[in-house]
């Protein structure tokens, strides 16, 4: 079977000097990766942590980002990473949870750890030139490649594992069916903390492909974006639908401005056919992938080929063919996922891992609380057992927003639930009962504890509007009446 | 279209009666508005006053505030 790492070394002895990783200002050629990777590893065994002990990688889209995540595997670690935009107490939560032995930055971190930090930079600078490192030490099998944490409705985010195998696994299924072989430059647009970055991050470095990644800040200007995404040459495209739908919003978003693209990879929500329409429209050349798949099977099991033919067909987009052999629906309607991405669960999770990944025949698989159905040999998706929502691309569990508020000392009790529109959720609100009634004025307390809650959620998880209530409305059985609150929230 | 018009517009599109209360609020500061309300923004702008903003024209600094929002379109109409 395929080694991540070893495909990655004949890359870099086949053509060192290709570039591996570029932003729009700084880049990484695949001999760079290699070596310094290897300087990375031979420092960081050096460091006495446990074997497979996590290491959490602390930063956003820069090269030294990508030299720390295979110096980490090459020592044997596994690797948490962690954007730069999150929280500095959800940064300590998932430290202290993934039981990692050190923190690796490729940006400022100012806050206090209880574990050591250090910065990549300055590792490099200290660590010895001529390192030749052998590959006994690299994390295979089912040794932990990577911990990605995902929201939890218990209040604490879970880690998921995922092993050397089920990322070979993964790999190997991207290249078999999609047209990823061809020379050409791979977009990265989602930040390190959500998998779907592991969708382009090593088809691309596998396949000896150049990486574009583009930053959070670059998105917040949108004239930088474009001007960014022009010059990167894509040729595979790989994001949320809400990216997308947010890129079509610019008239010049097409073809004569992105000529080399011609594969749009989707996963991480649902891709509506509306922009698919307006995809094909603008990009003739392009042929759309519609992915589906959850974290805990490494990022994507199935997908089907946008057509013409399929969107006039359905109203809505299938997630995979029925022949799929990993992906079944249970009785309940639950969509359950077997095979080889399947992941070692959630760490230090016992009881979580037990009850979301039943053993049967003998075979780890996953119940994913996706709701599907089966129609005309497609499986399509229609909702969640739970309380689990997608914002923007994003998976959040509306239990561990409530959990958050509810923490905050002024709040007695809160409920939260998304906004639709067009049967699409476009926010959150959050209704709210406070200790002591209002006497600064709603603006001023919502500014408050949406203050004090950012130091817990990132910016993504923090609800648009808060409503303040003398008591949260209740049904008939005696219940927090969702459904209520839902239907005023319907826009 | 007029003042009054543009704050409509954004109370709607913001959830928050705020922006009429205090129409140089810092709406990205203030989280009432991210990247995706952004283009919700000039969606709307579009259809209700038939402005059209290319999103290459549309930065933070200068299209943060409900008053200056308004003063922007005031210079397209």
């Amino acid at each position: 079977m395929l080694s991540i790492l070893a495909a990655i070394e004949r890359v870099a002895i086949q053509q060192p000097q290709k570039t591996a990783y570029q932003t729009h200002n700084a880049s990484l050629t695949y001999s760079e990766l290699w070596h310094l990777s290897d300087r990375l590893a031979d420092y960081l065994m050096k460091f006495n942590l446990r074997r497979q002990q996590p290491i959490v990688i602390y930063g956003h889209m820069s090269p030294l980002q990508i030299v720390a995540f295979i110096g980490a595997v090459k020592a044997g670690h596994p690797y948490v990473p962690v954007d730069s935009s999150t929280p500095s107490e959800r940064l300590q939560l998932i430290t202290e949870a993934s039981g990692a032995g050190l923190v690796l930055t490729t940006e400022l971190l100012q806050m206090q750890m209880n574990i050591p930090v250090m910065a990549v930079h300055d590792i490099l600078d200290a660590s010895s030139k001529n390192v030749i490192l052998s590959s006994a030490t690299w994390v295979q099998d089912e040794d932990i490649h990577y911990i990605i944490y995902t929201s939890g409705s218990t209040g604490q985010p879970k880690g998921v594992q995922i092993t050397a195998s089920n990322l070979t696994h993964f790999v190997m299924w991207m290249q078999e069916h999609f047209p990823l072989q061809e020379d050409g430059v791979f977009l990265n647009q989602a930040p390190y903390s959500f998998d779907l970055s592991v969708m382009d991050l090593y088809p691309a470095l596998v396949g000896g492909h150049t990486l574009y990644a583009i930053t959070q800040q670059e998105i917040a200007n949108p004239k930088a974006l474009f001007d960014s995404l022009a010059t990167s040459n894509t040729r595979v495209w790989t994001s949320t639908p809400s990216f997308a739908k947010m890129c079509l919003m610019n008239k010049e978003w097409d073809q004569k401005l992105m000529p080399a693209l011609d594969t749009f990879l989707f996963c991480g929500e649902v891709l509506p056919i509306a922009v698919c329409n307006e995809l094909m429209l603008r990009f003739p050349q392009a042929i759309i992938y519609n992915l589906y798949g959850p974290t805990e099977t490494t990022v994507a099991v199935s997908y089907v080929k946008v057509t013409k033919e399929l969107v006039a067909r359905f109203e809505q987009l299938p997630i995979a063919p029925i022949t799929e052999p990993n992906v079944s629906v249970a009785e309940d309607g639950e969509i359950i996922i077997s095979g080889p991405t399947v992941s070692a669960g959630y760490l230090g999770a016992p009881k979580l891992t037990a009850k979301a990944f039943p053993i049967v025949d003998g075979d780890r698989i996953y119940q994913t609380g996706d709701i599907g159905y089966v129609q005309d040999g497609y499986l399509f998706f229609s909702g969640r057992k739970d309380f689990q929502v997608k914002l923007h691309g994003y998976r959040l569990e509306i239990e561990e927003i409530e959990k958050q508020i509810s923490n905050l000392p002024p709040v007695s009790s809160c409920v939260v639930v998304p906004v639709y529109k067009e049967k699409e959720i476009i926010s959150l609100s959050a209704h709210i009962v406070l200790h002591e009634p209002l006497t600064d004025g709603a603006f001023k307390t919502t500014k408050q504890l949406k203050a004090l809650l950012s130091a817990y959620l990132p910016a993504y998880m923090i609800p648009k509007t808060f409503k303040y209530m003398d008591a949260l409305p209740l049904n008939p059985n005696g219940k927090i009446d969702r459904k209520g609150l839902a239907v005023m929230e319907t826009v | 279209m007029d003042q009054q018009q543009v704050l409509e517009m954004l109370v709607e599109l913001c959830e928050d009666e705020i922006i009429v209360e205090n129409p140089d609020i810092d709406l990205f500061e203030e989280g009432l508005l991210d990247s995706f309300g952004t283009i919700n923004l000039l969606v709307e702008i579009e259809n209700r006053f038939n402005i059209s903003v290319p999103i290459t024209d549309f930065n933070r600094e200068e299209w943060n505030t409900p008053n200056r929002i308004a003063g922007k379109l005031a210079e397209r109409q």
